[in-house]
């Protein structure tokens, strides 16, 4: 089976922010964890941007395996919207975009945002004049 | 040579020729600029971006009892209150006292626009013309006398690019500038920049009429801070901010999407414009000024964390290599940015360019073109004052 990729955020309440989930998802299904994005503060909620690497199934099970200790799991993608019909493409949020995960076409001069080079940083978020750039976390 | 009647008449008899000033460039190259002087009778400009410099008249109506207005909120963004018992001028700018820059006068003029209901708050000093001390009601575009958006500022003729030498991230009206020359912002439509396209202003001047936020509006003439004066390279263009416009429109035949409230982060509110201008081609002289190509047109890059009126300057570039993605500053290559939107320029461009094209928009000869020779001042110093106040008595 082939090594895939896949970009996640884990949601720790805050009875289980000192949990050891990640020891497990390395050690007990081969997976290659980096962390992109962390905050992790003892007794509140705490969330981590991860990206794992190996078999689509064992990421699968060590997914499952961290939902079943009460951890919530959402796929990254849904997470960062960029209402396309509202943004004017006017360039400020490329500035701070260092993963070049929004872009002009310099064909139509439209912003683009590619998913998956984004790494959750919200720079964009704070950035953006028309606040057309969302995270909902 | 052409004139202004008979270019209006091909309008209305549907035989114009109009085109972008994109797309005068494509003929310009193909078939030179006596074919452009021939062939092409009039050339659409536009420009799209946050013009700070922007704001709207209102009148209310009179309330009843009738209340002189003397402090005015628009959903808690101050507005103007010097004026007629029920007029006042809303700017863009304005911050909301409770939300703070999170929303302001430009998001107001949005809202009113997109036809939201906005809650209006005044106070008053009683008098026997004025006796009500107090009033707070909902208002609509529809339900208001008046809104003529007039801006005093607006389309500069080319805009100072910015950087940042400073080891901090600076967040300024041309956006964010990451520390230690990490990016260059810029602004201006390049090629497609309405007074770019008029070098001289041959064309431009009192009366012009244009695109403004969607629908019909006009040029009053110079805006504030117009320096015709500017440094200029051989083909005309200034090599930096130079000439402005003040424009004036009806808001409530305007379009939401061609003005919209903006919070540029850690500075403040702002409004984005969008502005088209159609230029006629009256002879070749013309022609050849509205086929000029963003390689051709430069402007210098400034450093911001300067904090002083005259910045150092980092060399120039043209919008070709700006729009590139990246300039090179002492043998660096460093990232590049727009401010101000060419997409919805061209999209503005191509929309004036329609309405002409189909007898709906027919060209103002203005009364009167621009100055060609304001002056551009600073604010004297203060000392400058002191010694003035010394040299009288002296």
């Amino acid at each position: 089976m082939n090594t895939v990729t896949r970009r996640v955020i884990l949601t720790f309440p805050p009875n289980l922010v000192e949990d050891t989930a990640i020891y497990h998802l390395i050690k007990d299904y081969d997976l290659i964890v980096n962390i992109l994005r962390a905050k992790i503060i003892p007794k509140e909620i705490g969330r981590i941007v991860l990206e794992l690497r190996g078999k689509l199934d064992n990421i699968k099970k060590g997914l499952s395996y961290v939902e079943s200790k009460g951890i919530e799991v959402k796929s990254l993608a849904q997470d960062i919207q960029l209402n396309e019909d509202k943004c004017v493409s006017c360039g400020m949020c490329l500035a701070v975009c260092h993963q070049k995960a929004l872009t002009l076409n310099a064909v139509t001069w439209k912003i683009e945002f590619n998913r998956d080079d984004c790494v959750l940083c919200e720079q964009c978020v704070s950035v953006c004049p028309l606040k057309v750039i969302q995270v909902s976390f | 040579m052409k004139t202004y009647e008979e270019i209006n008449e091909k309008i209305k008899q549907g035989k114009a020729v109009v085109v972008t000033a994109d797309e005068v460039c494509e003929l310009a190259d193909a078939e030179g600029i006596k074919a452009v002087a021939d062939k092409v009778d009039v050339v659409t400009t536009a420009t799209f971006g946050p013009m700070c410099s922007s704001g709207v008249f209102l009148n209310f109506g009179h309330a009843d009892p009738p209340i002189k207005m003397d402090k005015i909120w628009l959903n808690d963004v101050p507005a103007y209150q010097g004026l007629a018992a029920v007029d006042t001028y809303l700017g863009a700018t304005a911050a909301s006292e409770t939300e703070g820059i999170q929303y302001g006068g430009g998001h107001v003029i949005e809202d009113l626009l997109s036809g939201k209901t906005i809650r209006l708050e005044a106070e008053g000093y009683k008098t026997d013309c004025y006796p009500a001390e107090r009033v707070t009601v909902q208002i609509t575009l529809d339900s208001i006398n008046q809104a003529t958006l007039l801006n005093p500022r607006n389309a500069y003729q080319n805009y100072a690019a910015a950087t940042n030498s400073s080891p901090r991230t600076l967040h300024t009206y041309m956006g964010t500038l990451l520390p230690r020359l990490g990016n260059v912002a810029y602004s201006t439509s390049g090629q497609l920049n309405p007074l770019i396209n008029d070098p001289e202003y041959r064309t431009i001047g009192f009366g012009t009429k244009i695109f403004l936020g969607g629908g019909i509006g006009y040029v009053l003439g110079e805006g504030t801070q117009h320096n015709p004066n500017q440094l200029r390279a051989a083909n005309k263009v200034p090599l930096s901010s130079a000439a402005t416009l003040m424009l004036m429109g009806d808001l409530k035949q305007m379009n939401a999407r061609y003005l919209r409230g903006a919070t540029i982060k850690q500075y403040g509110v702002s409004l984005m414009v969008g502005v088209g201008i159609p230029i006629p081609v009256l002879d070749e002289g013309i022609a050849e000024s509205v086929s000029i190509r963003d390689k051709d047109i430069y402007t210098t890059i400034y450093d911001y964390s300067i904090q002083k009126l005259s910045r150092p300057t980092y060399g120039r570039a043209s919008y070709q290599e700006l729009r590139s993605g990246s300039v090179q500053i002492n043998g660096n290559a460093v990232p590049t940015n727009p401010v101000s939107s060419l997409f919805m320029a061209r999209e503005i461009a191509a929309i004036l360019k329609d309405w002409i094209r189909r007898g709906e928009f027919f060209l103002v000869e203005p009364i009167r073109l621009l100055s060609r020779d304001t002056r551009f001042k600073p604010l004297p110093q203060k000392d400058t004052a002191a010694s003035q106040k010394d040299s009288v008595k002296s």
